[in-house]
């Protein structure tokens, strides 16, 4: 006898050391979602690249900001970020932002920043891959790296510091084009459950 | 995707570009579901445009095992080739951005299977292998490398070779160069008329003194210390001028012969002499500085008749230091006693 189930989707499966996690019966209180697994704070680095990267999840998807207040609630962690406001002060953690915050990210923040960030890498799966993939018409291709450079600079301009030289090369239709393509990249190798594990190793990588 | 025929169960993992199915069978004596699959069968990847690939357990794990480093160290921009020559399956980042994927058969005599991928396979490939590793349902030890932290060392790949050696080679040029330039430069020239007194018998003048005439500019004070070296206080130079050298040389060879012992002896002690020297370099007067006798003089072959309150006319002041126990003479230009130093 076959039996035909569907595969759980991505998304039904844990994430790894984040999600909605049952009432430990023992315990008889609920774990806590953003135990992070690795407690060390990002790198200056590591917060650039994270908010960055959500950037152009946003850049994707023109509710980029709303799909992510909605992640952060459905995975339970409004604990950590009680209102879109609480996110936004997160994110702005980033040195590169206009109106930048001092301090760093306390890992449970980290956390989970990086599992909502790979989360909607793998809700705008389709949109990165077909900005990757080389089997299109290459005017196609074209045609949606410049709609994804165009949104993507207009945030950079909105929210980050112009004086930035890192956000200028950003910007700049041909020397970004190479660092474009690697966050694009970056977000559909992080993608769903197991790219969380690899988002969180890159982001703690030893400051260059 | 879960398909079963009797005990035999099938995992299915699709994306854009492939198609990941594998079969096995639950492991009763672990106590797995009906539903689970703790053994490995076979598996097969069916790739669009591509021949479908299949085998084993092993070759499944290898593929995981090289694959996902492989994408992790992409995320942070690293550019590094996993699996060796001698393994199943190897990765290596390959021209224009693609990704080279071998695969080598364990049977003999087959070639290497050698793909290209693109950004996007790739991704479809670790999506695909990511879910059938986080899946509950497959209950197998997967002998996976941890992911970590890179290392600066290994964050070095991914700058290019040529900006990682334009610093050091940079430095290493600017600091030939400088070592060259300075090469160029001439040396300073020694000062002439360095002191110095040698074997041989004969001293020499250790500074300049006097030209022959010059009156000396001794202007000796009272006290007296009696002092062999003479190091006045307030010592006055005779001249600043340099000595004639060919009245050194004279002068030289006229003390050179060495006092004899029985002379020596008579002496017995170092002494100090101012000595008038002629343009000859003959010795035309002398005055011991702390031997007071002339028969001091004339066993060292000077003259008897001393230099006085007026040297000589025509004739140089000459400091002669004779040390007995060689019969070493060492010369100086003449520059006066000291105040604490009896006058002649």
């Amino acid at each position: 006898m076959v039996q035909d189930l569907s595969s759980p989707a991505a998304t039904d499966i844990p994430l790894s050391g984040s999600g909605p996690i049952p009432a430990d019966p023992t315990s008889g209180a609920a774990a806590d979602p953003a135990a992070a697994p690795d407690a060390r704070p990002l790198s200056r680095r590591g917060l650039e690249r994270l908010d960055l990267m959500l950037l152009c999840l946003e850049a994707l998807d023109l509710n980029g900001g709303e799909a992510m207040v909605w992640l952060c609630e459905q995975m339970g962690y409004s604990s950590v970020f009680p209102s879109r406001v609480a996110l936004w002060q997160g994110r702005c953690h980033n040195p590169l932002r206009r109106t930048c915050r001092r301090g760093n990210l306390d890992s449970r923040q980290t956390e989970a920043l990086i599992q909502i960030l790979a989360a909607m890498a793998d809700r705008l799966y389709p949109l990165l891959r077909s900005l990757l993939s080389g089997s299109d018409p290459p005017e196609v291709n074209a045609e949606r790296w410049q709609l994804f450079q165009g949104r993507l600079s207009e945030l950079l301009r909105e929210r980050m510091n112009m004086r930035r030289s890192g956000v200028h090369s950003l910007i700049d239709p041909l020397q970004g084009a190479q660092q474009r393509r690697a966050l694009v990249r970056s977000l559909a190798l992080g993608a769903g459950s197991g790219g969380a594990e690899r988002l969180r190793a890159s982001l703690l990588d030893a400051a260059a | 995707m879960l398909q079963s025929a009797g005990m035999k169960q099938s995992l299915v993992y699709e994306q854009t570009s492939c198609r990941l199915q594998v079969e096995g069978l639950p492991d009763v004596s672990a106590g797995h579901g009906a539903t689970s699959i703790g053994i490995i069968t076979g598996w097969t990847l069916h790739w669009a445009g591509r021949p479908d690939l299949e085998g084993r357990r092993e070759h499944l794990v290898a593929l995981m095992q090289v694959v996902f480093p492989y994408a992790r160290h992409l995320i942070s921009d690293v550019s590094r080739g996993f699996g060796g020559s001698d393994q199943p399956v190897s990765i290596n980042p390959g021209p224009d951005g693609l990704h080279q994927l071998s695969l080598r058969s364990s049977q003999s005599g087959v070639e290497p299977l050698r793909l290209s991928l693109d950004d996007a396979e790739l991704a479809d490939l670790v999506q695909v292998l990511d879910r059938l590793r986080l899946d509950q349902r497959l209950r197998l030890e997967l002998d996976l490398p941890a992911v970590r932290p890179l290392r600066p060392r290994e964050l070095n790949l991914r700058v290019p070779v040529r900006r990682r050696l334009a610093a050091p080679l940079g430095g290493l040029a600017a600091l030939l160069l400088a070592a060259g330039v300075g090469s160029l430069l001439p040396l300073p020239k020694p000062q002439p008329g360095a002191a110095g007194s040698g074997p041989g018998g004969t001293g020499a003048l250790s500074a300049p003194s006097g030209r022959p005439g010059s009156a000396p500019g001794a202007t000796p004070a009272g006290s007296s210390d009696g002092s062999t070296n003479g190091n006045s206080a307030d010592r006055s130079s005779s001249s600043n001028s340099d000595p004639d050298a060919a009245l050194i040389e004279r002068l030289h060879s006229q003390l050179h012969r060495r006092a004899d012992r029985n002379s020596l002896r008579r002496v017995g002690f170092d002494q100090t002499w101012m000595l008038a020297v002629n343009s000859s370099g003959t010795v035309v007067a002398a005055s011991p500085h702390n031997a007071g006798t002339a028969s001091s003089a004339a066993a060292l072959g000077l003259p008897a008749q001393p230099v006085g309150a007026k040297p000589p006319a025509g004739t140089t002041l000459v400091r002669a230091d004779l040390r007995s126990g060689n019969g070493y003479w060492e010369l100086a230009p003449w520059s006066g006693w000291s105040r604490r130093s009896p006058q002649p």
